[in-house]
């Protein structure tokens, strides 16, 4: 799994140094330790802490500095990043990373305290921002496919090719479709415009635009008020999608949609990409369907074209996903059908997933049969499951964890929940499944507020594999992975996360790709010459 | 005074055998088979089996955890191994292992129901701000168990927060010779005198509130503005009025100068300690341990009092609590001191405490700082003052407040360590522990419970919706906790029992269980200060009270 150019993973091998698991012990008031038996675990032991501390008895009271220091560094190094060495020019740009952290945190409005569509004016004036905007970040791992272009583009670009129909709901939505003729009235609207026509006829055509964008979108400038709970704010993000969709699924759209999308990505320095996509058909102007191998191949031929023009990027590979609302057999069919698809396409298509809100939709182990069948069938297909993302601890939904790691999953989306989950913590963290922390999609669909209690603060300070991810971009306001960069960096992590943990960080992302080795030397290889020119430049 | 560490391996010291613990690294096949049909057995039995039987299963998890690991790709993941390790993880939890009896049981089926119900519920108490949530709270039925539930000791609260604030507005207040002034800033300070007081700076001429109120055709307002001085609990939007941490806490420091007055006036003093050992009983609470200032208490005449004075009217008067109460254990006084005190005070107040100790072993239990942890001085700042008890070979316990804050990474932050290194008998709060692995794993090494206040953080603005308190995770893995209120009268809250629906019903999610609250319950005692006889005294008491409750509970559950 390991490769040559990408390093060595951590988190695995110091652990097997670790001895047997001690008991717990309480101090008795008289000095001397008692056995607790019943709180016996087995943890990683911590024996060597435990010596240590042992060593400082000694009569003069005050504890060792050395040794505090000893242990300072000791928690230091457990952390995300904490046993990167770092080079005298990278100590230097940590050193002023550090101070610029220290100035964040003091201000009056600590941006990941504060909601991000508050927050992301203050984020984009932020120099550390400015920083991770062009530092290479590795790949983005945890996208969705109608998500990865901003609203801006669609609205802009997309609505003002000819023959763009618009239709508004009944539920106060809109619904795009381009067609040579006036499309047909639907159960759900009734009446479509040309959008060229409804532009001439209204006299504000910025205001009507950004009421477009509206739709596309869940950023709006008072959250709090505009979202009270998980239901409203889930409402609108499932709008949102479908109402893209006529957008997007217009084939000459989806053909500029992915080119567009990559080059967000390549701007913001990131070099991969894993999709996560339902790989939807594609209709022509005049009504023609294309498969969804059409769509494949699109996508196929776009990174192609992109990464020919674009030599600094390394490609882009698509999870297949469908929602975990349908029915078992054909949630069967669609697995069949990716099996197929990876087959056929064995360089684009990487795995399954199921998405859609967990809280409300079908448990993994509600699928098992389906699940089960590529091993039935004596094929691989890797799964990357979104499990956790819930703060319903304790429900059937809330097992998807541990199943996701039952079923081999080769990442976990979210994992939102898995710091409640020692057993199946502990299995990720042995296994390597690294967890896909995508901090403002917690933020926004209210998992949490305050970023700084993000669980993934605890994963964090334990070095448990992850990447940063930012799961719908569009819908959150956001390009690229930088502003969930630093929410992960000034939020998550605290003071404590520095230079080393973003290098992991970055690497990480091409470690727990879902490349082939060579190719993941590859990338790492192509990452360190852009990192290498990154710290020259701001050292 | 440091813990000997002896080389003694936990396995001889329990008895059980080794080689299973050891097994976990070699397991075959085979042994897993057997052990998981011994599981399954366990399951049938439906957990009537002892917890060191228990431990089997454990084996058997933990093997499978290695095989996972090993032989990588597993195909379909087997319903009963499935099974075993979802146990596995439950067992992990605050009480995960903890046997419960038939009646038991019984009451663990009805609180899983009552939970099911109230985390379906669009309002779901503990995501909200517990000032909005304090009436559905009180209308839960989860909420009414756990008050009839015996609860142990409540580790920590402080001592002039622990009563309720309207008993100070319509007892103490009323009591002659009150005085009262408004400050500048809209708040008010009280005085006992026999003569009119000295005046304030920044506070208005004193006023004799016997004369107030007889001059004001409406007390009732009168009186509802004094609450409003003592209390942080406000019926406005908590986010409104207190929109910050800094806000709050400032808050937090006026209400304690407002009823400073009426608290350190000796009889008040007397009667607000009673008050509060009432509630806490009341809301069965069978023993207390104090954070105390000691300050100087004083009488009419405005003569005072000494520390030793007041740490001896606590005994004195839980003497006569428990004289009064024989089902109410007692109470243990921690000395405290501002975090924001220089270093000579500190050193002063160290040697004041070792002197109370050795003069006050019964009531006496430890030494521990206040304050705000962000803007005081971190325990390392003091740490000559600390080492004094060690360096002279005299036993002061710590319970030192640590990791109240959510700056992570700043020198505030390593007060968690830092406690740990100075021995600390139990972490105050605790709230970054769970991003401090090392001190994480040495706090469960050593037993070193966290005081775990659920109410308080949120009120104080550390966390919002209580299921992403940290302590959350501290809880999944059964990390030693208690439950406490901490200023229980600050946050309109009262005893223990509004902490523990939040840590049972928020915390711990639907997951926790009866075994989860018996094993907190049972932790609040085995924590204490108190010698390891008298914890087995306690205990005793406190198994008496947990079989009616359970006995009753049950009972009442049977009826339709």
């Amino acid at each position: 799994m390991w490769t040559e150019a990408c390093g060595k993973p951590r988190g695995v091998f110091w652990e097997t140094a670790e001895t047997q698991d001690l008991g717990s012990s309480r101090l008795l008031d008289d000095g001397t330790l008692q056995w607790h038996p019943e709180m016996i675990s087995i943890f990683p032991a911590v024996a060597p802490y435990v010596l240590l501390l042992g060593l400082m008895g000694s009569a003069d009271g005050m504890p060792d500095p050395a040794q505090r220091d000893l242990l300072m560094r000791q928690e230091a190094s457990r952390q995300t990043g904490g046993r990167v060495a770092l080079t005298a020019a990278e100590q230097k740009l940590g050193a002023s990373l550090h101070r610029q952290k220290e100035r964040e945190m003091s201000a009056a409005q600590f941006p990941p305290a504060i909601h991000f569509f508050k927050a992301k004016p203050l984020i984009q004036k932020s120099s550390i921002f400015k920083l991770l905007q062009k530092m290479p970040k590795g790949a983005a791992l945890h996208i969705h496919g109608s998500t990865l272009v901003g609203v801006d583009w669609l609205v802009r670009n997309v609505t003002y090719r000819p023959h763009c129909y618009i239709c508004f709901t009944w539920d106060n939505s809109v619904r795009f479709l381009f067609s040579d003729r006036r499309p047909f009235p639907r159960w759900d609207c009734f009446y479509w415009q040309l959008l060229e026509t409804l532009r001439a006829k209204i006299g504000d055509p910025t205001g009507f635009d950004s009421s477009l964008m509206q739709h596309l979108t869940l950023f709006t400038e008072d959250p709090d008020n505009e979202y009270p709970n998980q239901d409203v704010v889930w409402e609108k993000f499932e709008k949102a999608f479908i109402a893209a969709a006529g957008l997007i699924t217009h084939a000459p759209v989806l053909r500029d949609y992915f080119y567009k999308g990559l080059e967000e990505l390549h701007q913001d320095n990131i070099m991969y990409l894993e999709l996560r996509s339902g790989i939807s058909k594609t209709y022509e102007l005049d009504g023609t369907v294309h498969d969804k191998v059409w769509t494949l191949k699109t996508f196929q031929q776009v990174t192609k074209k992109f990464v020919d023009d674009h030599s600094d990027f390394l490609g882009a590979r698509i999870i297949i996903s469908v929602h975990r609302a349908l029915s078992v057999s054909e949630v069967k069919g669609a697995i069949k059908e990716a099996i197929q698809l990876q087959n056929d396409f064995p360089d684009i298509v990487a795995g399954f997933d199921l998405v859609g809100r967990e809280d409300s939709g079908r448990s993994l182990w509600y699928f098992r049969e389906a699940l089960s069948m590529p091993a039935d069938l004596g094929v691989t297909l890797p799964y990357f499951f979104h499990a956790g993302e819930t703060d319903d601890e304790g429900t059937d939904v809330d097992q998807n964890i541990l199943d996701a790691l039952l079923f081999n999953t080769t990442r976990i989306g979210h994992g939102y929940a898995l710091a409640h989950h020692p057993l199946a913590k502990e299995l990720s963290r042995r296994r390597n499944v690294a967890v896909e922390l995508c901090p403002i999609s917690n933020q926004v669909l209210k998992l949490v507020s305050d970023l700084r209690n993000h669980p993934a603060a605890v994963l964090m300070s334990e070095g448990h594999p992850m990447v940063i991810s930012s799961d719908d971009p569009s819908l959150f306001g956001t390009t690229g992975l930088s502003y969930d960069f630093y929410q992960a960096f000034v939020g998550i992590g605290g003071l404590k996360a520095n230079l080393g943990t973003l290098k992991e960080l970055a690497l990480n992302s091409i470690r727990y790709s879902s490349l082939p080795a060579h190719l993941k030397d590859r990338g790492c290889v192509m990452w360190q010459k852009r990192w290498d020119t990154f710290i020259a430049d701001h050292s | 005074m440091r813990p000997k560490f002896t080389n003694q391996s936990p396995e001889r010291a329990l008895s059980r055998p080794i080689t299973e613990e050891k097994a976990g690294l070699r397991c075959k096949t085979a042994e897993v088979e057997k052990s998981l049909g011994q599981f399954n057995i366990h399951l049938q039995r439906k957990l009537k089996t002892m917890a060191v039987q228990l431990q089997r299963p454990l084996v058997a998890a933990a093997c499978l955890l290695v095989m996972h690991y090993l032989t990588g790709v597993l195909s379909v993941p087997d319903p009963r191994q499935r099974e075993a390790l979802i146990q596995q993880e439950a067992s992990m939890q605050t009480g995960g292992q903890v046997v419960l009896s038939d009646a038991e049981q019984r009451v663990d089926a009805l609180l899983f129901n009552m939970k099911q119900r109230e985390v379906l519920r669009a309002d779901f108490p503990p995501a909200m701000h517990f000032f909005k949530a304090r009436d559905l709270i009180r209308s839960s039925p989860i909420f009414s168990l756990l008050q009839k539930m015996p609860k142990g000791g409540a580790l920590h609260v402080h001592d002039f927060s622990m009563a309720d604030p309207l008993w100070l507005v319509k007892n103490a207040t009323y009591r002659p010779h009150c005085y009262m002034c408004f400050t500048d800033s809209h708040s008010v300070r009280f005085i006992f005198s026999s003569q009119l007081p000295k005046p304030l700076p920044r506070c208005s001429p004193w006023n004799l509130l016997e004369n107030l109120r007889a001059k004001t055709s409406n007390t009732t307002d009168l009186d509802d503005s004094i609450l409003r001085n003592l209390t942080l609990f406000t019926d406005q939007d908590p986010e409104g009025v207190y929109p910050s941490q800094d806000v709050v806490w400032n808050v937090f420091e006026q209400c304690f100068y407002a009823l400073w007055g009426l608290v350190t006036y000796a009889p008040v003093f007397r009667d607000y300690y009673y008050q509060g050992l009432t509630e806490f009983y009341l809301d069965n609470v069978m023993y207390l341990e104090l954070r105390a200032l000691l300050p100087q208490i004083y009488e009419l005449d405005g003569s005072t009092h000494d520390s030793a004075w007041t740490l001896k009217t606590y005994q004195d008067v839980t003497r006569r609590f428990t004289d009064d109460h024989p089902d109410f254990y007692g109470a243990r006084i921690i000395y405290t001191i501002s975090r924001s005190v220089n270093v000579s005070t500190m050193t002063g107040a160290v040697e004041t405490a070792m002197k109370l100790q050795k003069d006050f072993p019964d009531i006496m239990a430890g030494f521990d700082l206040v304050g705000r942890e962000d803007t005081g001085r971190p325990l390392w700042f003091y740490r000559e003052a600390l080492s004094l008890p060690a360096e002279r070979g005299v036993m002061l316990p710590f319970y030192f407040h640590a990791g109240e804050t959510d700056l992570e990474g700043t020198e505030v932050d390593q007060n968690l360590l830092d406690a740990l290194l100075f021995n600390t008998s139990r972490i105050g709060h605790g709230f970054a522990l769970p991003r401090h692995p090392v001190a994480k794993d040495i706090s469960r090494k050593r037993g070193v419970a966290v005081e775990v206040c659920p109410i308080s953080n949120q009120v104080l603005m550390l966390v919002n919706d209580l299921r992403n308190h940290p302590a959350a995770a501290l809880m999944a893995e059964g990390h030693p906790v208690v439950i406490s209120s901490d200023d229980p009268a600050m946050f309109g809250a009262s005893g223990l029992s509004y902490d523990f629906y939040e840590a049972f019903v928020g915390l711990g999610g639907l997951s926790s269980h009866l075994g989860s609250l018996k094993q907190l319950a049972t932790n609040s005692i085995r924590y204490s200060s108190l010698a390891p006889n008298q914890q087995e005294k306690a205990l005793a008491l406190w198994q008496r009270k947990w079989d009616k409750f359970i006995s009753e509970t049950a009972f009442e559950a049977r009826r339709p």
